[in-house]
C-alpha cells in the first residue's frame, strides 16, 4: 500500500486550471523525483500534499486512509514534512535551535537546552550530517550544511513523508553530493522522499521514480532504473503535441 | 562500532561550548562587556571619587528606570519592533498615577497597579495596530509618543502634580531596604535578572528569537508571531509603568514633561547591549551593560566636571562606537559559538 496518494486532485484558481486530474502515489521508502517545466502544476501539487492548498476536487490518502488537511499543520500532524526552498532557518540560532524550532523540549516549564542539544546531535548522527558544534549559528554554515539541517528538521519533527523543493539548487557540486547523500539516508531509514527539480541528473542520481508534470497534468511516469535523461527531459518538454498543453502563467507562483 | 564512533573519527565533534575563557571570548555580549571594563577603569584612574561606594550606588540608582524599561525594549528590537513612544508613555504614567491618587483620591495600592495595566494596554493597542494593520511599529510609536506626551499634558494642566505620600508606597518604590542600596536598585535588578532568564531559557524567549531573526521561518515553524510580538509591547508598556511608579515614589510628583527624549536612551542602552535593529539578536545582560555604560560616563562627566552639554554629544558617540563594535563582534560570532 502507498504511504502517500493523491487520486484525481483538481485544482482550479480563477478561470484556469492549475491540477486537472493528478493521480500520485509514493511508497514508503521510496524517493521520488517531481518534474516539469515552470507552470507545470508541480509547486501546486506540493502545496496541496502539505496541506497549504485544499484541493477542489479529489482525494488525499495517508496509508490508505483518506485526509483533508485544512492547514499544512494537519499534513505535518500525518507525517508530512516539507523544506522549502529559503530553507526557514533562524540564522541567528544555533544549530540544535533550529532543528527544535517552534518545538523545543520543556522542563518545568523551561526550554530544555540540554535534551535539544543531545537530540539534535542525534538525528545529525543518524542522518549523517557533519557539524561540528550544534551550537554553532547557521548563518556560519554552508549552504549544504543548512539544507542539511533543514532535511534534520522535517525528520525530526515527525516527517514519513518528507517534501524537498529544490534541495540542490544554489549549491556547489561537493554540497550538492552531501545532499543527495542525505536522501539516499532518509531512504534507507523507510522515510518517503518526494525531490522537486529541475536537474534532471541530480533526480536520475537518487530517485527512484520519476514524475513529470505538464499542463497540470501528469503526463509521464518513470523507473529510473529504465529510463534517460533525454527521454525525461523530452517528457519535461513535451515531445507529443497532444502533450503541448502550456501551463498557464497562474502557477508560476513557484514555492518561494 | 556506533555510528558515532565511526563518526567521530572522521571529524571532531564537541557540543559542549568549550572552556568558559572560550564561550567568554565568543559570547555576543564580549564587546559591550570589554566596554564596560575600559570605560571603568578609565573612570576609576581618571575621576576624583568615581570608585567611591557612595557614587558606584547613586550611578546604580540613576539607571534604575532606564534599565527596567530597556529590559522591556530588548524584547521588542529583538523580536523585530520598536517603541518610540515609552519616553512619552513614561510620562503620561507618572501624571495618572500622581493625578489618580491626588485629584481623584484614589488610594495608591490601586492606581499603582493601574498605571501598570494603563502601560500594557498601550502596549497592546501598539502591537495589535503594528500586526493587524501591518504598518512600521516606528510609525505607530512615533503617533503614540505625540499622543500621549499631550495626554499627559491635558491630564496635568501642563503643571507638576503632587504624588503620593503614602509612606508604605514610598518606602516600596525608593526607600533603601538595605544600607547604601535604594529600593529602586533592587528593583531594576529583580526586573533585569527575571528578563533574562524568561529571553534565555523559556520557550516565549526563544520565540522571540525566532519571529525577530527569521519572520517566515517562525510562521511556517507554527509559532504565532503577532502574539509574540503583541506580548513583546504588552511587556514594554508594563515595565514602563513599573519605572513610572518608582519615579512618583522616588520624586513625589509627577512632571508632565518626564521622560522627554528618554526612548533615545532606552534604545542606545539596547543598541550598546549589542542588539541588531533589525532583530533577532540582543539580550538582557548586554542591554543592562549597554545601561551602565550610559550611566558610568553621564556620572563620569560630571565628575571629570565637563559641560553637561557634552553629555549628550558623549551619548551620541557612545551608540556611533557600538553600533560599529557590534558590527565586528557580529562578523566574527557568525563563524564562532554561542551566537
Amino acid at each position: 500500500m502507498p504511504l502517500f496518494e493523491a487520486v484525481g486532485v483538481r485544482k482550479r484558481f480563477g478561470g484556469v486550471e492549475a491540477l486537472r486530474g493528478v493521480d500520485f502515489s509514493v511508497e514508503p521508502g521510496e524517493v521520488v523525483g517531481l518534474m516539469g517545466d515552470n507552470g507545470a502544476g508541480k509547486s501546486t501539487l506540493m502545496k496541496v500534499i502539505c496541506g497549504a492548498y485544499r484541493p477542489d476536487e479529489g482525494e488525499i490518502r495517508m496509508a490508505g486512509r483518506p485526509q483533508v488537511f485544512r492547514s499544512p499543520r494537519d499534513a505535518a500532524a500525518c507525517g508530512i514534512a516539507v523544506v522549502y526552498q529559503n530553507l526557514g532557518l533562524v540564522d541567528q540560532r544555533s544549530v540544535a535551535a533550529n532543528v527544535f524550532l517552534g518545538q523545543e523540549p520543556r522542563r518545568f516549564g523551561l526550554v530544555d537546552t540540554r535534551r535539544m542539544r543531545a537530540e539534535a546531535r542525534e538525528v545529525l548522527t543518524t542522518l549523517r550530517i557533519r557539524i561540528p558544534s550544534v551550537r554553532m549559528p547557521v548563518a556560519g554554515l554552508s549552504g549544504g550544511q543548512r539544507q542539511c539541517i533543514a532535511i534534520a528538521r522535517a525528520v525530526h519533527q515527525g516527517g514519513e513523508l518528507v517534501l524537498l523543493d529544490e534541495p540542490t539548487a544554489a549549491l556547489g557540486p561537493e554540497q550538492q553530493q552531501n545532499v543527495l547523500s542525505l536522501i539516499r539516508d532518509l531512504r534507507k531509514q523507510g522515510k518517503a522522499v518526494v525531490v522537486v527539480s529541475h536537474n534532471v541528473d541530480h533526480v536520475l542520481e537518487v530517485a527512484d521514480r520519476v514524475v513529470v508534470m505538464r499542463g497540470g497534468l501528469v503526463s509521464g511516469m518513470r523507473d529510473v532504473a529504465a529510463t534517460t535523461a533525454a527521454e525525461v527531459v523530452g517528457l519535461i518538454v513535451g515531445n507529443a503535441p497532444a502533450a503541448a498543453h502550456d501551463g498557464a502563467p497562474h502557477t508560476s507562483g513557484e514555492l518561494a | 562500532m556506533t555510528i558515532q564512533q565511526q563518526i567521530a573519527i572522521a571529524y571532531r565533534v564537541d557540543d559542549s561550548g568549550g572552556s568558559l575563557v572560550r564561550r567568554l571570548l565568543g559570547a555576543r555580549e564580549f564587546g559591550v562587556l570589554a566596554a564596560t571594563a575600559v570605560i571603568f577603569l578609565v573612570c576609576a584612574v581618571g575621576a576624583d571619587g568615581f570608585l567611591a561606594a557612595d557614587n558606584l550606588l547613586s550611578v546604580a540608582q540613576q539607571i534604575a528606570i532606564l534599565g527596567i524599561v530597556a529590559t522591556g525594549m530588548t524584547f521588542l528590537i529583538v523580536v523585530g519592533e520598536i517603541d518610540l513612544s515609552v519616553g512619552s508613555l513614561h510620562g503620561f504614567l507618572a501624571v495618572e498615577l500622581a493625578w489618580l491618587v491626588t485629584k481623584v483620591g484614589v488610594p495608591v495600592g490601586v492606581a499603582a497597579p493601574l498605571a501598570i495595566l494603563t502601560g500594557v494596554m498601550i502596549g497592546v493597542i501598539n502591537g495589535l495596530i503594528t500586526t493587524r494593520f501591518k504598518i512600521p511599529s516606528f510609525v505607530v510609536t512615533l503617533a503614540a509618543l505625540a499622543a500621549l506626551r499631550g495626554a499627559a499634558l491635558l491630564l496635568s494642566d501642563g503643571v507638576p502634580i503632587r504624588g503620593s505620600r503614602n509612606e508604605a508606597f514610598t518606602h516600596l518604590f525608593a526607600g533603601s531596604p538595605l544600607p547604601n542600596v535604594a529600593a529602586q536598585t533592587l528593583w531594576m535588578a529583580a526586573v533585569v535578572a527575571i528578563g533574562a532568564f524568561v529571553m534565555a531559557r523559556t520557550k516565549f524567549g526563544y520565540d522571540v528569537y525566532s519571529v525577530g531573526g527569521n519572520p517566515s521561518a517562525a510562521a511556517g515553524a507554527g509559532i504565532a508571531s503577532d502574539r509574540v510580538k503583541v506580548m513583546c509591547f504588552a511587556l514594554t508598556g508594563g515595565l514602563t509603568g513599573l519605572a513610572s511608579i518608582i519615579l512618583v515614589g522616588w520624586l513625589g510628583s509627577a512632571n508632565p514633561l518626564t521622560g522627554n527624549g528618554f526612548e533615545l536612551s532606552v534604545i542606545a542602552a539596547v543598541v550598546v547591549g549589542g542588539a541588531g535593529l533589525a532583530g533577532g539578536t540582543g539580550s538582557v545582560l548586554g542591554t543592562f551593560l549597554g545601561a551602565v555604560i550610559t550611566g558610568v560616563i553621564t556620572n563620569a562627566l560630571v565628575l571629570f566636571g565637563v559641560d553637561g552639554n557634552w553629555q549628550q554629544v558623549a551619548t551620541g558617540l557612545l551608540i556611533l562606537g557600538a553600533v560599529m563594535l557590534n558590527h565586528l563582534v557580529a562578523k566574527r560570532s557568525a563563524h564562532g559559538l554561542n551566537a
